[in-house]
């Protein structure tokens, strides 16, 4: 075993190897500090590394380890944070020109449970300007540019959580903490191949993140696996005083199920029209391997304004949230055309719409409930197209109606949903199926999603041209630059294979 | 602006299509209605 390996380890493996012996909370601190530096930065995909702090603690996780005191599965575990969520003495700069040397000199919640659990911050990852909440259409809206995808450095992440999808992919870090408003943790997921979970709206305090639209914004894990996301769930869910949002039940992850044949499983009717052949293709093969192992059944979405509903209270909320900022002309600070002008409209939105907004919603999410109640989990795929090249504009390519529409239910009802990758499309980029659960449901939701991962063997996808080479403990990505680098390998060393 | 403006009318007017009753309240900011805040 050698740490070449260490890059694309689940948390699960690096755990199981420092308790072991093989390796120190320092090492693996060392070793992705170096990858950030060597293979995320020039993927655009860091804001800061953070060498001081994360060796610092390391040095004390290793030394509570050798006193027999362990924190847990994170515990010496790196990990990265999107750079709209606090961290003590360093920039926090919402990835926007306007707020490059802003420092919140204060731990998120989230840090702070993180620290508590063991884990090591190493480094701040790269974010879409303001969350992407001003509105964008192109990669490149971002105080590090266009985050590229490791799969084919020609193409882009996705965003808003640009950085830890791509750092995460690349085994840059073993997780990454990612924030999502619209789909900002699940559609760069499925677009660089890693699993990212959205959990119950109320179940991850936002406190020290920037908010966006209070009553849509999330924080969660992008990991290698669903195992590694309830993982990181279990140690960053639970009430919070600072966020009156956060919801009063404690979470537990209750760890990768055995084999089961019970599975009860929604497709949702329709969800392929429209999308890629091999995105469909890759989701059929995921329904297939639920029918081996439960009952699969097809069921509608109910009927409702998901998008309308999503942009009217969207547009009222984030305005109000950054109504200083707009007001003072801040927007022409940011770097993509669009949000210069796009959140003035909301100007002149009636309050009795944004209301009309809400009360509409409260029907969505009773008939959202009734649907997914009686299921482990709901599916669908979860973009319709493979990543889309980081130097054009996007607008246009991402509207594939049903997939979105499914996750803006998921989006506008607070229902958990977890993307988790189901192959390889066109160019070798990979594809990705959306499960969603009722709320308060994630752990049946990681389930399914664990079933599936290692039935597929998808959490073994890895982008190539990123895996380290066994002699060469500092390799580099040979190939950047030089186009599609994704291809199926597998390797003992993976999640869902320890 | 006037994209935006026009795109936000389109999904207002959605909006006024569908049918509320007098007595559905909004969900708030905090994800809950305003008796079920904890």
């Amino acid at each position: 075993v050698t740490d070449a390996e260490w890059a694309f380890c689940s948390v699960h493996e690096l755990g199981r190897r420092l308790r072991a012996g093989e390796v120190t909370a320092v090492d693996l601190a060392g070793y992705f500090l170096d990858r950030l530096e060597k293979v995320a930065l020039p993927l655009n995909a860091v804001a800061a590394i953070t060498p001081g702090r994360a060796l610092d603690e390391a040095a004390l996780l290793d030394a509570e380890l050798a006193c027999g005191l362990d924190r847990g599965p994170l515990h010496g575990i790196p990990y990265g944070l999107k750079d709209i969520i606090a961290a003590p003495g360093v920039a926090t700069t919402w990835g926007a020109a306007p707020f490059r040397d802003q420092v919140i000199d204060h731990e998120s919640t989230v840090g702070e449970r993180l620290r508590n659990a063991g884990a090591v911050l190493v480094g701040k990852l790269a974010t879409v300007e303001l969350a992407g909440g001003m509105g964008y259409e192109h990669p490149d809206a971002s105080l590090t540019g266009a985050a590229l995808n490791p799969w084919d450095t020609n193409t882009w992440t996705g965003g808003s959580s640009s950085g830890p999808a791509a750092a995460t992919a690349a085994g840059a870090v073993p997780f990454s903490i990612g924030s999502d408003t619209g789909g900002s943790i699940l559609m760069p997921a499925a677009w660089t191949g890693v699993t990212g979970l959205r959990a119950t709206y109320g179940r991850v305090s936002r406190a020290g993140a920037m908010a966006l639209c209070w009553s849509f914004d999330r924080l969660g894990p992008m990991c290698r696996s669903a195992e590694d996301c309830g993982l990181v769930l279990e140690a960053i869910a639970g009430p919070d005083p600072r966020d009156p949002s956060s919801l009063p039940e404690p979470y537990r992850y209750r760890g990768r199920p055995a084999r089961r044949d019970d599975f009860r499983i929604g497709v949702l009717a329709g969800s392929f029209d429209g999308v890629q052949g091999e995105v469909r293709a890759n989701f059929e093969s995921a329904v297939a391997s639920f029918r081996e192992m439960g009952k699969v059944e097809e069921v509608e979405l109910p009927d409702f304004p998901y998008a309308e509903v999503a942009e009217v209270i969207m547009a009222a909320e984030i305005s109000a949230a950054f109504d200083e900022f707009l007001d003072a002309g801040g927007a022409a600070g940011l770097s993509d055309a669009k949000a210069h002008t796009h959140r003035l409209a909301a100007t002149v939105l009636p309050a009795r719409d944004y209301l009309r907004a809400q009360r509409i919603r409260r029907h969505m999410v009773v008939a959202l409930d009734q649907v997914a109640r009686p299921f482990d989990a709901l599916i669908a795929p979860m973009l319709g197209t493979v990543a889309t090249p980081a130097t054009e504009s996007f607008t246009g390519l991402l509207g594939i109606p049903y997939p979105q529409r499914a996750n803006l239910a998921s989006v506008t009802t607070g229902m958990p949903a977890i993307s988790v990758p189901s192959g390889l499309g066109r160019g070798g980029l990979p594809t990705a199926v959306q499960l969603l659960g009722a709320r308060l449901t994630e752990n049946a939701v990681l389930d399914a999603a664990c079933a599936l991962e290692a039935t597929t063997g998808r959490a073994g996808l890895l982008p190539s041209a990123f895996i380290p080479s066994v002699p060469d403990r500092h390799a580099s990505p040979a190939g950047a630059g030089s186009g599609s680098q994704g291809r199926e390998r597998q390797s003992s060393a993976l999640a869902g294979e320890a | 602006l006037e994209r935006a403006v026009l795109a936000q009318l389109e999904a207002v007017q959605s909006l006024r299509r569908y049918p509320l009753k007098n007595s559905d309240e909004p969900m708030t900011v905090t994800g809950r209605g305003p008796g079920e805040c904890p």
